[in-house]
């Protein structure tokens, strides 16, 4: 597993861990682990609908808080679960963009195992590292 | 356990010590509230994040901890900070993201024997009709600029629109209104994503519960009285906020902040989820604007919900709301930030209090409270775990000099949703629970093992402390009986 989630960091809350050999998989990854902290099983979403968006920031670990909170904004206002993600990234020396087709569908409360929802992403102890080839993130999601 | 007894100073059995000189650029000491046995209880990070929060600038007195205090993000859930008007800063990270998630206590005429053969029916109508859990979207259909509207109206939206009684203003904190709210100060992405959600509960710990009133649990007949408090009484009581309309308005000022705060007012912190502006700031007015549109979205959420309580018992009992005697005793916030008014060496100053997990309790006397509780103290509603039961309090007039009037707002957290979902099943707990005889549905078993009651703190522990403290005063204990969980 890519992610994981960990105990006794935040103990109202989802602390998770995701570690991939590319900034990519982080991403990717990082999507799939918030997914999973609503629903059970992320196989039981079907990709039929796919979203489209850019996001960018000055600092790398803030694209992926922006990423994450696309995610979240879309499952509050539209009722959308991502659980296949495609993304490319565009480092310039003052900047990143991500762009991004995320693969989902609409909440099936029929279909849909739902655990907490994640209300929000938060920057407590919120990380993103390169160690040798391994990239690792921590976040702390609100529930 | 920790080791957090030997950091702290004991001042009684209930009140702790950290000094100033514990983390460097304190402004204040810390003051936690706790029993010895809660101390053993908290985490580590607790410490730490009301150490950081004891150096915001115009931090008076000290920075508190209440009993159920729990590690949150920045501020530890449970914290409570009282900055100057002038000096002091304002930080959503103080409030929570969660902005006025706050209780609701609602009277019925009805004993336990009236309910109980109806139970299963009123809970799963609750069920439909309040929708919970993951994404849930509510009843009522507004536009844009109708939901702006109600982001300024609050509760007075309801009572215009049919879905409320005059009266439950009175028992609102604030009256239902914050009157300072301003939604050109909100943003697109906050209103996309509260539009669908007014009349909905939430998950995590937020819950609508039927409960009952034992005779041996009523520990203040006066107080009781007052609010219309009897034996075997069922009453209902619902935990929830501002929903991820909150959360967008905590979030898009959470990083403005981050982008001024040290390059335009050199303010440095020890957590980016402390960022804070100046209050008297255009960004600190902004956030007080914004954040009041959240605190009234809260109160239209909540009193939706009640309108559609008043519905399924209407509906079971055959009978209108007004004869079943459903009236709210009140509903009380523990995530905002107020401009209150309390005494420091002797002189009256104003003061914006932040509470993130905290409740506010005036004690008798205060204006802010209604007229028929003026002379009992502002009533305090406390949140138990699902299996064990929660609590009416009130508040003190030595609340006030101890912890600027705020107190504790539920069991807190001892175990994360993790663990429990690993120590826990679902289904047996709802077994179990129904022998208890507590009917409860949930959006999924997964979920009510993350809620599972020995995740929690003991709630009487936590009380118990509130009231050795003297900040709250012990006036009656509901056990539930019908349960929905998000």
């Amino acid at each position: 597993m890519p992610y994981r989630y960990i105990d006794d960091i935040s103990v109202a809350d989802a602390a998770i861990e995701v570690n991939s050999d590319t900034l990519e998989g982080i991403f990717i990854d990082s999507g799939k682990a918030l997914t999973n902290t609503m629903v059970d099983d992320l196989k039981s979403i079907r990709t039929d609908i796919e979203y489209s968006f850019k996001v960018e920031s000055k600092e790398i670990d803030l694209l992926l808080f922006e990423f994450l909170e696309k995610l979240v904004i879309e499952k509050d206002a539209n009722q959308m679960l991502f659980s296949e993600f495609e993304v490319k990234i565009n480092q310039t020396k003052n900047n990143s963009i991500i762009s991004v087709i995320a693969h989902g569908e609409h909440i099936d409360y029929n279909r849909h195992e739902l655990c907490a929802d994640v209300k929000a992403v938060t920057l407590h102890k919120f990380n993103l590292t390169k160690e040798k080839e391994n990239w690792k993130a921590e976040m702390i999601l609100d529930i | 356990m920790n080791d957090i007894i030997n950091l702290v100073k004991k001042k009684s059995d209930t009140v702790w010590e950290i000094p100033i000189s514990y983390k460097q650029g304190m402004n204040v000491p810390v003051r936690i509230y706790a029993t010895k046995q809660l101390l053993k209880y908290m985490d580590h990070q607790v410490i730490d994040q009301i150490t950081n929060v004891a150096t915001l600038p115009g931090i008076i007195n000290y920075a508190y901890t209440m009993p159920d205090a729990h590690s949150g993000y920045g501020f530890p859930i449970g914290g409570v900070a009282a900055m100057d008007l002038n000096e002091g800063v304002i930080s959503p990270g103080g409030i929570g993201f969660d902005i006025n998630c706050g209780m609701r206590l609602v009277l019925t005429n009805l004993t336990y024997t009236d309910v109980k053969p109806k139970l299963r029916e009123l809970v799963d109508q609750l069920y439909d009709k309040v929708p919970a859990g993951v994404g849930g979207a509510g009843f009522v259909k507004v536009n844009k600029s109708e939901f702006k509207e109600i982001t300024e109206m609050g509760s007075t939206w309801c009572i215009e629109n049919g879905y409320g009684w005059d009266d439950d203003l009175e028992n609102t904190e604030e009256n239902g209104i914050m009157k300072e709210a301003n939604s050109d100060k909100i943003s697109d992405v906050a209103i996309k994503r509260g539009l669908k959600q007014i009349g909905t509960l939430g998950s995590g710990n937020h819950y609508l519960e039927i409960q009952v009133v034992k005779p041996e649990y009523i520990f203040d007949e006066k107080a009781a009285k007052a609010v219309g408090i009897f034996p075997n009484q069922v009453v209902i009581m619902f935990h929830c906020g501002s929903r991820g309309f909150g959360h967008q308005v905590a979030s898009d000022y959470l990083k403005k902040f981050l982008g001024v705060m040290e390059s335009k007012y050199n303010i440095k912190i020890l957590d980016r989820e402390l960022a804070c502006a100046p209050f008297q700031s255009q960004e600190g007015q902004d956030y007080f604007s914004a954040m009041q549109c959240a605190i009234n979205m809260s109160f239209v959420n909540r009193q939706t919900i009640l309108h559609r309580i008043r519905e399924v018992f209407s509906n079971v009992f055959k009978t209108d709301a007004e004869k079943l005697g459903m009236s709210m005793v009140y509903d009380v916030a523990h995530n905002t930030a107020k401009v209150e008014e309390h005494e420091v060496d002797g002189k009256n100053r104003k003061m914006i209090v932040h509470r993130k997990g905290a409740t506010r309790a005036f004690g008798p006397g205060r204006a802010e409270i209604p007229i028929k509780y003026r002379n009992v103290g502002q009533p305090v509603i406390i949140g138990g775990s699902m299996e064990t039961g929660s609590y009416l309090l009130m508040g003190t007039k030595e609340a006030h000099k101890e912890t600027f009037a705020s107190t504790a707002h539920g069991s807190g957290r001892i175990m994360s949703r993790t663990k429990a979902k690993k120590m826990f099943r679902g289904e047996t707990l709802y077994k179990d629970m129904l022998k208890k005889g507590i009917y409860v549905r949930s959006v999924s078993y997964s979920g009510l093992a993350e809620e599972a009651g020995n995740a929690y703190k003991d709630i009487d522990d936590v009380v118990d402390a509130t009231i050795n403290a003297k900040i709250s005063k012990r006036v009656v204990r509901f056990i539930p009986i019908g349960n929905v969980k998000g």
